[in-house]
């Protein structure tokens, strides 16, 4: 079958950054406190198609310390797909006692074929020592999909 | 000719990152340490658009350097036709802590492939041995159009 595109979608909360240390604290419990979601549509695919999907994901998280101090963060994606939650990334990250604007690029290969037609993603950041990381912004999420090759 | 979608490609070699400075150590021999690759499938492209295609591509490594700072150089390169090619470089510090380090390369109207695929290969190479952990994740990925509006 042939390439299809998909979808892509966005989530963008938080557009302009807060002066740092003024957005709220990141908490310590698992897996932290969600920061933005999407539902890539997936109903376009063929049935050919259907168990070749790729999803590519993109974040970008402004997030800051109090000067003197330093955390560590972890960032997690998780796919909610027919009524399944699945963590398909995970990764730690510092945030020095400067802000920055912490960010990566992920990927779900061949997700199972949601039902319904839609693939939901859902980004999480935890910190790990209590009142210490604040979630400035700004935040972005956003995720582009595409099934099939040729034969 | 019209703009069309060619393709979107991913590797994710390590999904979920290990303790911070448990992972592996990174080469400092060039290229360094494999990252990922993939395969960008460009025979949709028309004919009229096999001169315009453009192929944004995205990495992110968790890395983590011992006890003090270094650096890592990222590479990326393209290989179409059997001709290997550097199309991006660029260095980035590690400090003594875990960083998601990360590049966005682009490559603007690549040779067109007469197998119909580029592919796209990542490299990782630290500036001493045995100073930085590839501790994970590692994603890698493509997204290529071709053609513009009339």
């Amino acid at each position: 079958m042939s390439i299809q595109f998909l979808d892509m979608r966005v989530s963008q909360p938080n557009s302009y950054s807060l002066p740092y240390n003024t957005g709220p604290v990141v908490p310590i419990t698992e897996p932290g406190t969600q920061v933005a979601s999407i539902g890539v549509i997936t109903k376009g695919v063929s049935q050919a198609n259907q168990t070749d999907i790729r999803v590519v994901l993109r974040a970008s998280i402004g997030l800051s310390c109090p000067s003197e101090t330093v955390d560590y963060v972890t960032f997690r994606l998780f796919r909610i797909a027919n009524g399944v939650t699945t963590l398909v990334f995970q990764g730690n990250q510092i945030v020095p006692s400067v802000p920055i604007i912490a960010g990566f690029t992920a990927a779900d290969f061949h997700p199972t074929l949601p039902a319904n037609g839609q693939l939901v993603y859902q980004a999480f950041v935890q910190a790990t020592t209590a009142n210490t990381v604040h979630l400035d912004g700004p935040v972005s999420f956003n995720g582009s999909a595409a099934a099939g090759t040729f034969s | 000719m019209p703009i069309q979608f060619l393709d979107i490609r991913t590797s994710q070699a390590i999904s979920n990152g290990v303790p911070s400075g448990t992972g592996s150590f990174i080469s400092d021999v060039a290229p360094g340490t494999f990252l990922g690759g993939i395969g960008v499938i460009t025979k949709g492209a028309l004919q009229q658009n096999k001169n315009d295609i453009r192929v944004q591509l995205r990495l992110s490594a968790g890395v983590t350097s011992e006890i003090s700072e270094n650096f890592v150089t990222f590479r990326v390169y393209r290989i179409s036709n059997g001709v290997t090619t550097l199309i991006f470089q660029g260095n980035q510090v590690v400090p003594p802590a875990t960083i998601i380090a990360g590049i966005v390369a682009s490559d603007f109207q690549p040779p067109f492939p007469t197998n119909g695929q580029i592919v796209y290969q990542t490299y990782v190479q630290a500036n001493l041995a045995n100073v930085i952990h590839l501790d994970g994740p590692v994603s890698f990925n493509g997204t290529a159009a071709t053609g513009t509006s009339p």
